[in-house]
């Protein structure tokens, strides 16, 4: 019957939406500015990294001459946090719903989709702020590669879900994961070529950059905004593909765990 | 509708892995991961058969510790049965201990939101129920507060006020009543008499057995994660209650056994013509004590009955002396002693029959024997003994259907 399967969809697509207000309200609930900090918290690391980059250590490469350094970094950027941060919140998810596990019968992938999915619009809405500053300063960007900047940063929103379900589950069965998965996570952000160009890097390294999918994000979005140079070729599907992969692994491996979570909170 | 089970458990266990050590959580993991039961655990609930038919309310009793809760758990879902099959048809509401379902960080109305989308309405009607459900708890501006700021009477207040609203086909509770206060639960109590007499089922995990008596007709008794016992509410409560007093008894009551070895003492005890303890009598019959008691002196005992609760709790006691009660003598060393309790007022329950030998003249006490005995029957009275009591007819002025029915008028 047609109305079995719908209702427990349309159940959980409201508990979705439940929990995603609240994660929306629950991450700035008794700051001032609320959600303003999405914004002022990115801007203010951009213009540290600005300042101690630009300033201090003088650093210049072709890449970035066009539009300046600032810009160069703030493309890079925003993708990196609206991805690292997504990924450290969801690392709690469950274990900050115990009170629920413990209780009530849900499905508890919605604890993850919700903190992953408010953190990256969140950021995602910064990363349209930004781009729109950049386009009032007059900053010679390519506008028209938008569409293309949109379809990364959904490749980021699959990898982080991807990610988010494993790291979620193993925080249950393993409190070392909330201290070991944020130092990745930084190990992984000077890894990623956001602070400097992939240019300067030493050869042997840039065959296997691609490898980290974050730099293929970086990489492609900064070519597509700065040259205007976008060509699909075979990496391109075969990192799409990648991506469903580990978005359905991590889906495989999170309801896997979860019904034992009750076991082990 | 009518027929099919709500709630249908065939052969459910469940076992809980062990999760203090590290090397534990892994291994069990890595069990998860490839789809094999985890390894090192610890059985809490084995062989569990329960149906639960619509209008049938069933009450749980047993135990701290006994698997009460994680049954509950079980049944609604949050657990999953490591064997067997948990069946459930229909709306499901659970209100079970403090907070139950209810996120601390979230407000009361994100809380209402959130928990009737579980039981199964739809955003229209949950906007709709929204006031409804407010009134009821009737808690003020905390509403728009976290629930963890809340009192836990107001945690029930708000839990209790969602399942009204929600009026789910299956209400699965636990002893949360006992929170709020007098007259929340005046309206709590009144609002399950009428869900259960409008056709609501009710799983109930109670210790009061007065409760679990007025709302169930059937009841299940758990012990160390099996069913000791099921069946008719009364024949249930009554066995866990008496294993109750024996347990005390065990600890409080000593056994007063004759000092002294070739004294008077008591040779036999039977009721109703069986020496067998735990005999049945219905109560209001009469019981017949009969016994013989042993004489080393050639002179005639006396002899003391009484009737205690098993947990050593008297309830009457009378000698051959006080009543001046003669014996038969069977031989110079042996006389044999018959008594009669006319239409034993005793509540249903377990107790035992107590008779003494004491020396002819009444002093010292040499001898115990003891035999136990059920009463049967059916009725919630409280207490252990009926009095004599009648109802004078008050019907002109109105009266609050506060206290249990009486069955004797």
């Amino acid at each position: 019957m047609n109305l079995a399967i719908t209702a427990p969809m349309r159940q959980n697509w409201s508990l979705f939406i439940i929990f995603l207000r609240r994660e929306f309200i629950g991450q700035y609930m008794g700051s001032i500015t609320s959600i303003g900090w999405a914004l002022i918290a990115p801007l203010a690391l951009l213009a540290i990294y600005g300042f101690v980059f630009e300033q201090i250590f003088k650093v210049r490469f072709p890449e970035a001459d066009e539009v300046g350094f600032l810009a160069y970094l703030a493309l890079g950027m925003w993708p990196w946090i609206a991805f690292s941060e997504a990924v450290n919140r969801t690392i709690k998810a469950v274990r900050d719903n115990a009170a629920l596990v413990h209780k009530t019968a849900l499905p508890h992938e919605i604890f993850v989709y919700s903190t992953v999915l408010a953190t990256f619009l969140t950021h995602l809405a910064g990363y349209a702020a930004v781009l729109l500053i950049l386009a009032l300063m007059g900053k010679p960007l390519v506008w028209f590669m938008l569409p293309v900047v949109m379809y990364y940063m959904l490749l980021v929103l699959l990898l982080a879900v991807g990610l988010g379900l494993i790291v979620a589950a193993l925080d249950v069965f393993l409190n070392d994961v909330e201290h070991g998965i944020p130092l990745f996570i930084t190990i992984w952000f000077f890894a990623t070529p956001i602070l400097y160009s992939p240019s300067l890097l030493p050869d042997w390294v840039i065959p296997y950059l691609d490898l980290n999918p974050m730099a293929y994000i970086v990489v492609n979005i900064r070519e597509a905004m700065l040259l205007g140079q976008w060509v699909p070729g075979w990496i391109d599907g075969a990192a799409l593909i990648a991506s469903v992969i580990l978005l359905l692994f991590g889906r495989w491996f999170f309801n896997r765990c979860s019904p034992r979570f009750e076991d082990f909170l | 509708m009518t027929g099919q089970a709500l709630i249908e458990l065939t052969g459910v266990g469940k076992n809980y892995p062990l999760t203090c050590l590290s090397s534990d959580r892994l291994a069990a993991l890595w069990d998860l991961l490839r789809g094999r039961p985890i390894r090192r655990t610890r059985n809490i609930l084995h062989d569990i058969d329960l149906r639960v038919l619509p209008g049938c309310s069933v009450g749980i009793i047993g135990e701290n510790g006994a698997g009460k809760s994680t049954l509950l758990k079980l049944i609604t879902g949050v657990l999953q049965a490591s064997h067997g099959i948990v069946k459930t048809r229909g709306r499901i509401g659970a209100l079970l201990e403090l907070g139950a379902g209810f996120h601390p960080d979230y407000t009361g109305r994100e809380n209402i939101s959130l928990n009737a989308t579980l039981v199964g309405l739809t955003p229209a009607e949950i906007l709709a129920k929204t006031p409804e459900i407010i009134a009821f708890a009737d808690i003020g501006d905390y509403i728009d507060e976290p629930i963890k700021h809340y009192s836990s009477g107001m945690v029930v207040r708000l839990g209790f006020a969602i399942i009204a609203a929600t009026a789910p086909d299956l209400l699965i509770t636990d002893e949360v009543l006992a929170v709020g206060d007098e007259s929340f639960k005046k309206k709590c109590v009144k609002w399950l008499e009428n869900y259960v007499a409008g056709g609501g089922t009710l799983l109930i995990v109670s210790h009061s057995m007065y409760h679990i008596q007025k709302l169930c007709q059937q009841a299940i008794w758990l012990k160390e994660g099996a069913i000791q016992k099921s069946g008719d509410v009364f024949e249930v409560t009554q066995a866990y209650l008496a294993f109750h007093e024996r347990k005390t008894a065990k600890v409080t009551v000593t056994e007063r056994a004759a000092a002294n070895g070739d004294r008077c003492r008591i040779d036999s005890l039977s009721i109703n013509g069986s020496a067998a303890a735990q005999s049945s009598s219905p109560m209001g019959t009469d019981l017949h004590l009969q016994g013989v008691v042993y004489s080393p002196d050639e002179r005639t005992p006396v002899v003391v009955i009484g009737i205690v609760r098993v947990d050593g709790t008297p309830v009457y006691g009378t000698s051959s002396e006080i009543d001046s009660a003669r014996l038969g003598e069977i031989d110079p060393h042996h006389y044999s002693f018959e008594m009669v309790l006319e239409q034993i007022p005793l509540l249903p329950g377990a107790y035992t029959v107590r008779s003494h030998a004491m020396d002819p003249e009444g002093v010292r006490l040499f001898d115990t024997l003891s035999l136990d005995f059920i009463v049967s029957g059916e009725s919630r009275e409280l207490g252990f003994c009926r009095l004599p009591h009648r109802w004078v007819d008050s019907s002109t002025a109105p009266a609050d259907a506060h206290l249990p029915d009486s069955t004797d008028s």
